[in-house]
């Protein structure tokens, strides 16, 4: 208990820190708001009246604390180009990009478990080699590369998937998850070719365990022991991959994203920074940043769970 | 019920074509004890393993193993007979009770598998009863809540126990052990080995015993096996084999574990066998062997023996020392040590709390004359190692004070540490590895060579690699490298616990006679007070950071003092002559 709200305090003060890096870093940048909404031949009072109105005319530390401010009550700001407030924006495709990252995640666990547990239990025949050098394959392969071919094979030649869009959940479940199919897998094959190369070496590890020899030595059969004994210690590394890998997908999701044309956080962040719209790339930036930490806590809680000897400490 | 409880005929065990265990036969009664004898790498926990079908993938069991009342050879078994073998009528304990149990689950429902995977099938909770009560039986001080504990929680002793109790669960015919005690401290060697045969007279369990320590195979078991180079050698009830060895090999192992004061443990020669030796042809001790002639050649095919010279008479008294030299008087005070304390910080219990201390040493002081070899004895925990890193500058004291004398030829102090395999860099070469303590310039090479000859190891050494050496070697490398600078003061870690009994008595020697000769201080850590007896002058006895005995070290084998002290004596396995 004490360790869960020690690391629930520092999670709030990373994101606090957050949040001044990422503004301090989209203050220091070019690129005057006013002046991009105004385009060349703007009038300097009118670029000016622009700045008051956008409030960036203000210190930079009045601006900090004032969208600090709106933040804890759950306000982005309004947009310096479209008008409206940035909050429900984000929170719109908050919600296809959690569901591409939690169906990448699914497909590289689902692939990853297997392949790496036989690959483990094989080591030493040809099986186990091949598992190993089509993981190695997968991950010299980037996502939006395994995409492309993805949308070739599945929409082009196949005509089965299609190849981008995005349908909401609550307007079509069947077309929502046709859509989700191509880039999840894009994204999940891929870390599950990485999860599989930990996944197969922390089995490895633990085959030649003393503690699977003692669960052998008691009457356990080989399956039985490796399943009852050897996984739940092996799943101590792997979870801390998987925490990493959940952090690497959301990010790698504004890539895909874009392959696949899917209304995403990726797309809005790409959006933003075309526009030089400024408070909603920070916004954006910031609940990405967000997530990835509150997945780092949750990983570290749920090693703790896995691991009795880090409890007691 | 007629026949042997265990009955093993010509068991082999082969890695690829590499024979690595032959010829291995014999029998165990119902209740009987026999103990396996031989040195790393001679198969004796290969046998184990092969016993119960439990040998890594790339091995492979030939022969026969019939287990009383199985109606199958368990060589060549599938995993689900053996399974039902295995946990049932026969329990494994193995080394490491460290590493035996699985970390991320609780002991008491680690038993409760075993109980719950044969027979009667209790239910969950039986089970659980039932397995606090088995470690009640095993002695454990508080057996709900050493059940209700995670691995790591439990001391060494207290683990093993726990594994004692995953292989006895079912009440086993036969009790398989695999140097059950050798990562436990002395005391804690005895309770175990107390329990381990009190539980095989009380329920007749037979036990076959694993081990390198002759002493301990004498005081538990009946009957005892010598292997060595992947055969059995020599065979017989422990009273005969130990008093009157008939192989040479037996012999030699006997006159290198004795460590008498005044005698010189005759060190086997050579090295061990490579693997595959085992069924190479002739007798595989050969080429180590005094009696050695052209009839070994062919392999000795024996009953009891598998020698064509065997021994015959009471083992000849080991030669007393004639060429050593009487011991000087001690020189000037190269190192003192006075109240040394060490205390580490615990992490706070809450923030801002106050902080618990562990104090690891208090209060040590010691005085290291030229010349003088002193001991310092303990068990983990003891604060033996504290001491040696806060005399060899790695360490801080909290409180207390290190100097070195201005007297003396060289200067500085040097350690040789415990694990000989972890404390030399892989990647370098032997003579970087001498030279890298000395300052580079002109003579290094030399430097190098002198102190590679001083340590016996050949002059081409240097070109080598460490991992192309044997424990042992590797030692003589460790403490080449301390010898090269020179230094007034030679530390050591437990400088032989980590090698085999062969080796043990010529590191020791080294130790010794190059101290001799430079007339170097020396500070010898370790659990064996019979090393320290052989090696050193003087014996500081260490309990919970604390010295609580000193003196010259015959006098405190004859006449401890210390109740600990006491102690420590009476859990070294009875003597074996004398």
């Amino acid at each position: 208990m004490r360790f869960f709200l020690r690391k629930i305090a520092g999670l709030l003060v990373s994101a606090v820190v957050a949040s001044f890096v990422v503004f301090a870093f989209l203050a220091v940048l070019p690129g005057d708001p006013a002046e991009v909404a105004l385009g060349t031949n703007a009038t300097p009072d009118a670029v000016a009246a622009l700045r008051h109105e956008f409030g960036t005319d203000r210190p930079l530390v009045v601006q900090y604390l004032d969208w600090g401010r709106g933040l804890l009550h759950g306000d982005f700001g309004t947009s310096y180009v479209t008008h409206d407030l940035i909050g429900p924006r984000i929170t719109d495709r908050l919600g296809v990009t959690c569901w591409l990252a939690a169906g990448g995640m699914l497909v590289a666990v689902l692939l990853a478990l297997p392949a790496g547990v036989l690959a483990a239990a094989w080591h030493r025949r040809a099986a186990g080699t091949v598992l190993s050098a089509l993981s190695q394959a997968g991950i010299a392969v980037p996502a939006f590369l395994a995409g492309i071919l993805l949308v070739y094979v599945f929409a082009v030649r196949a005509g089965a998937l299609p190849a981008g869009g995005y349908t909401p959940l609550a307007d079509d479940p069947g077309e929502w998850a046709r859509h989700l199919v191509l880039p999840c897998l894009s994204l999940g094959l891929v870390q599950g070719a990485v999860l599989t190369r930990y996944v197969r070496s922390a089995v490895l590890t633990v085959l030649h365990q003393d503690f699977l020899r003692t669960a052998r030595a008691k009457g356990r059969r080989r399956r039985a022991a490796l399943w009852r004994h050897g996984l739940p210690n092996a799943a101590v590394p792997v979870l801390t991959v998987l925490g990493l890998q959940l952090s690497t997908l959301l990010v790698g999701a504004v890539v895909v994203e874009r392959v696949f044309v899917v209304p995403g956080l990726g797309d809005l962040l790409l959006q933003g920074v075309a526009d030089r719209d400024l408070l909603l790339v920070q916004g954006v930036v910031l609940v990405l940043v967000v997530a990835v930490l509150v997945v780092n806590v949750l990983t570290d809680l749920l090693y703790h769970l896995a691991d009795p000897r880090l409890r007691s400490r | 019920m007629s026949g042997p409880l265990l009955e093993v005929a010509g068991l082999g065990v082969d890695a690829g074509d590499v024979p690595l265990v032959r010829d291995v036969s014999f029998a165990v009664e119902r209740g009987e004890r026999v103990g396996v004898i031989g040195e790393s790498g001679s198969g004796k926990t290969l046998t184990a393993l092969a016993l119960l079908g439990l040998l890594d993938d790339g091995l492979r069991a030939s022969g026969s193993v019939r287990l009383d009342g199985v109606p199958f050879d368990l060589v060549g078994a599938g995993d689900r007979e053996l399974s039902g073998i295995r946990g049932r009528l026969a329990g494994m304990v193995f080394q490491e009770p460290m590493t035996a149990l699985n970390p991320v689950m609780r002991v008491g429902p680690q038993i409760a598998e075993t109980l719950r995977l044969h027979g009667a099938r209790p239910t969950r909770a039986a089970a659980r009863a039932t397995a606090v009560g088995l470690l009640g039986r095993l002695r454990l001080p508080d057996p709900v809540r050493a059940a209700r504990s995670y691995p790591h929680q439990l001391s060494g002793g207290q683990r093993q126990r726990g594994v004692l109790g995953i292989a006895l669960a079912n009440d086993p015919a036969l009790l398989i052990c695999d140097e059950p005690t050798t990562a436990l401290d002395v005391t804690v060697q005895k309770e175990i080995v107390d329990l381990v045969t009190g539980l095989s007279d009380e329920r007749g369990t037979a036990v076959l015993y694993i081990s390198h320590d002759l002493a301990l195979v004498a005081s538990v078991c009946h009957r005892v096996l010598v292997m060595y180079g992947g055969r059995i050698v020599e065979s017989g009830p422990v009273e005969r084999v130990l008093s009157r060895p008939a192989h040479p090999y037996t012999e030699a192992l006997l006159a290198a574990c004795d460590l008498t004061p005044g005698t010189r443990p005759r060190a086997i020669p050579g090295s061990v066998p490579p693997p595959g030796a085992a069924a190479a042809d002739g007798c595989v001790f050969r080429d180590r062997c005094a009696h050695a002639d052209d009839a070994c050649a062919v392999r000795p095919e024996g009953g009891t023996v598998a020698c064509w010279h065997p021994r015959t008479g009471p083992v000849s008294a080991v030669a007393p020392e004639t060429d050593v030299p009487p011991r000087p008087a001690p020189g000037p005070v190269l190192l003192t040590a006075r109240g040394l304390t060490r205390r580490y910080a615990r992490p706070r219990a809450r923030p801002f709390a106050r902080r618990a201390f562990l104090t690891a040493l208090e209060d040590v002081g010691l005085e290291l004359r030229a010349g003088r070899r002193l001991g310092v004895v303990g068990e983990s925990g003891s604060g033996k190692t504290t001491l040696l890193r806060l005399l060899a500058g790695l360490d801080r004291p909290t409180a207390g004070t290190v100097s070195t004398g201005s007297a003396g030829g060289g200067s500085g102090i040097q350690v040789v540490f415990q694990d000989p395999m972890g404390s030399l860099d892989p990647r370098m070469r032997v003579r970087d590895i001498v030279a890298e303590p000395l300052r580079a310039g002109t003579g290094t090479a030399a430097r190098v060579a002198e102190a590679l000859a001083a340590v016996g190891l050949p002059p081409d050494a240097g070109a080598r690699y460490p991992h192309q050496f044997s424990g042992g070697q590797r030692q003589r490398i460790a403490i080449a490298r301390a010898l090269a600078p020179d230094p007034s003061v030679l530390l050591a870690d437990e400088p032989v616990s980590a090698l085999d009994v062969s080796v043990r008595a010529q590191i020791l020697d080294v130790l010794r006679e190059v101290t001799e000769e430079r007339g170097m201080g020396l500070c010898v850590v370790s659990h064996d007070l019979g090393v320290i007896r052989y090696l050193c002058d003087d014996v500081m006895v260490l309990w919970q950071g604390k010295a609580v005995e000193r003196g010259a070290v015959e006098d405190v084998w004859e006449r401890p003092e210390h109740p600990y002290t006491e102690r420590l004596l009476g859990a070294i396995p009875a003597a074996l002559h004398r």
